[in-house]
């Protein structure tokens, strides 16, 4: 078996040119390893946008890189997407959803006491899926009580704009997906060390090629997010909480991801915008560069000893690799382009 | 039949002593309401300390007059409680109770997928009083895995402090209760027509005598609130979370805060801040409005229907005073009031601005 290939390359600038220039050496590196997405029809670039749940995204897969790969997918002749929700905006989306339909119930339901309501209560505050949304039985009442259209979902929900990747759509002619708007899907994970099935979104299964465009990022703690942490957004932001505590009420946080990074089908192919790797307390160490491989774990691993991470990603990537998603080990990968040794360590 | 007496007195200011006088004389109006207070009686004032803002506005019981009454309840010989629960501080603490229940679990459950595991998940999430942590124990030690003790909180609540309350009880030697850390007692309603039984703070239970130490401000679902609305608060914030909405889109919100109202007993007297008030997006975001009114009364039904009459609505328009009235927890209709020391025609200001969105 061929060893798996990361392609780690230079970017001049922050231009979409720039970034256009790096990522073809980046697929001419990888030769035919970059070579996974040819003829695909529907290309799904899943980025990172983060915000501080106050609306406003603080951290966003440069619009740039995000533009000139759609571009270069588009010019192909693929059809493409760009989607995510981030934590913060799903939040305000269903604390908003939930209000609507409280309101839309108000007076309705004239007399009832509250051992009654309570019950159609709890099934609005339970709910996690827009599909679900139809699916209140509230008696004499008109369904469904909530539309999209009532939510002004385009003004209240404006992470794409806010972090410049609507522009970096506009520009290329890219659709938006916002996941958590979408129907999900329940997926088998094949790892399925903690999640069984996964809530997947919509746009996951309607992508004949995928690509986990994230933001490089360090925590304090020195775990690193990159390919393999981006593709926790594609499953409902209502769901995010449970799946996380519970996971660390089993110590099973690592297997958690990989459960979903798993069931993610085809494999996403990892473009890690590592032009600047945000640190702690939005601090953000430049590095100018972009990591690109067909193995995310493989990509990951990369990042790890360009940020001299330390031993806090060995679980995720050792889980990762037991489950058969990649390589963790980084004498088993081949490393294209720029050495890490060049550009390894903090800064 | 004999009426019942409400006692209204001018004060124009929040200086202690003014309030202070203007207590002894409205209370001095009233004979039967420290003829009540016997000495080593347990006497719980529940304050209104809705919410804390950093713009000013007086929208909690002033504490010069929480002072005042404190005072004056001492002198009868009895212990004073300063109790409450607002959601400013209980939201925070209500967030570190549950984010310590996953903590002190984590890694508890190795081995366990999440279908298993969710169940739990719900379960913890849906905690909503005190009373319910000793059901969730650490498996290993089988101890309970938060007790109230542990969060570092004691009478040193953030609302109180702020609100000047802390100060009260520092000075009179009053004891404050926080009501979300309290055990929770069941008390049926008598009247039910929302709620058949209501989750009331332990302190509710234990004081032989209760005092309401409003304020008075428009409210956006019961259009004024005064002695009956603020009783509201003996219930754990979490819970209210639930009454509230559901009550608001059942239609059923005064009569919710009615059978809250109704369960507490003996009879809660009242004696209300009115030297500022709260007009138009009450009662928070309402403006102030100057009343410079100190009110008491033994009834709080008739203290809000006096209330009603002050702000120039007629007491059976708000659903809180008709329905308290028609189940007979005291006196709604102003024929059967007697005001005592200034006259409602003198003082009332019937031009307030209501901005309301009431059932």
């Amino acid at each position: 078996m061929a060893a798996s290939r990361v392609a780690i390359v230079s970017v001049r600038d922050r231009t979409a040119a720039a970034f256009a220039d790096a990522i073809g050496e980046g697929f001419a590196l990888l030769a035919s390893q970059g070579e996974a997405h040819k003829g695909a029809a529907n290309v799904l670039l899943k980025v990172d946008v983060r915000d501080d749940g106050n609306d406003r995204p603080v951290v966003a897969t440069t619009p740039a890189l995000v533009e000139a790969l759609a571009r270069r997918f588009r010019e192909a002749g693929s059809t493409v997407a760009i989607g995510d929700t981030p934590g913060g905006s799903g939040y305000r989306l269903w604390h908003q959803i939930r209000r609507l339909l409280l309101g839309k119930l108000r007076g309705r339901i004239r007399g009832k006491n509250y051992d009654d309501l309570m019950v159609l209560y709890g099934a609005v505050q339970s709910l996690k899926l827009f599909t679900e949304l139809d699916s209140l039985d509230v008696p004499d009442t008109a369904k469904p009580l909530v539309l999209l259209d009532d939510l002004g979902v385009e003004s209240q929900i404006d992470f794409f704009k806010g972090s410049g990747i609507a522009d970096a759509a506009d520009a290329c002619g890219a659709t938006l997906r916002r996941f958590d708007l979408e129907p999900f899907d329940t997926v088998t994970s094949p790892a399925g060390t903690f999640l069984a099935s996964v809530l997947l979104c919509r746009a996951i299964a309607e992508a004949d090629h995928i690509l986990s465009v994230a933001r490089a990022g360090i925590s304090a703690e020195g775990r690193i997010s990159g390919a393999l942490a981006n593709m926790f957004g594609v499953v409902p932001t209502s769901m995010r909480a449970p799946y996380e505590r519970t996971a660390r009420l089993a110590s099973a946080s690592d297997e958690m991801v990989v459960d979903i990074f798993a069931a993610v089908s085809p494999p996403p192919f990892a473009v890690i915008d590592a032009a600047g790797i945000a640190g702690r307390e939005g601090a953000t160490d430049t590095r100018n560069l972009v990591i690109m491989s067909p193995d995310c774990v493989a990509a990951d691993t990369v990042l790890a000893a360009l940020c001299h991470a330390g031993p806090a990603n060995r679980p995720l990537l050792d889980a990762a690799e037991k489950a058969g998603c990649g390589c963790a080990a980084l004498d088993r990968i081949e490393i294209l382009g720029e050495p890490v040794g060049q550009h390894g360590g903090p800064r | 039949m004999s009426k019942v007496p409400v006692a209204i007195v001018e004060c124009d200011s929040y200086n202690r002593e003014k309030v202070d006088a203007a207590v002894r004389t409205a209370v001095g109006l009233l004979p039967e309401f420290t003829s009540s207070i016997t000495p080593n009686m347990r006497v719980l004032f529940k304050v209104n300390l809705t919410w804390q803002l950093e713009d000013g506005r007086s929208i909690t019981t002033h504490p010069s007059v929480v002072l005042a009454a404190a005072r004056l309840v001492q002198e009868c010989g009895a212990t004073v409680t300063l109790g409450e629960g607002s959601g400013w501080s209980a939201h925070p603490m209500w967030r570190k109770i549950r984010s310590l229940m996953f903590e002190r679990l984590h890694g508890t459950m190795k081995g366990r997928k999440f279908h298993e595991l969710e169940p739990l998940y719900d379960s913890l999430m849906s905690v909503k009083t005190v009373s319910e942590l000793s059901r969730f124990t650490h498996p290993d030690t089988h101890e309970p895995l938060v007790r109230v003790e542990d969060l570092g909180i004691g009478s040193d609540i953030d609302v109180f402090s702020n609100a000047g309350i802390q100060d009260v009880a520092d000075e009179t030697g009053a004891r404050l209760a926080f009501f979300d850390t309290e055990e929770t007692v069941e008390i049926p309603s008598p009247t039910a027509r929302y709620l058949a039984t209501v989750p009331a703070c332990k302190s509710i239970a234990e004081a032989d005598r209760i005092i309401s130490l409003c304020k008075i401000k428009t409210h956006d679902d019961a259009i004024l609130t005064g002695g009956i609305k603020n009783f509201f608060g003996i219930v754990p914030t979490p819970v209210r979370g639930g009454f509230h909405s559901t009550s608001k889109f059942g239609g059923m919100i005064n009569e919710m805060l009615v059978d809250v109202f109704s369960v507490v007993k003996p009879p809660p007297m009242v004696i209300s801040d009115a030297v500022v008030a709260i007009e138009g997006k009450g009662p928070i975001f309402g403006e102030e409005r100057r009343m410079n009114l100190i009110l008491a009364s033994t009834d709080c039904v008739a203290h809000d229907a006096v209330m009603c009459a002050l702000t120039g609505k007629d007491p059976m328009e708000i659903p809180t005073v008709r329905l308290a009235h028609e189940s007979g927890l005291g006196q709604g209709l102003l024929e059967n009031i007697e005001v005592r020391g200034t006259p409602v025609e003198k003082v009332a200001q019937p031009d307030w601005k209501f901005s309301l969105n009431p059932e």
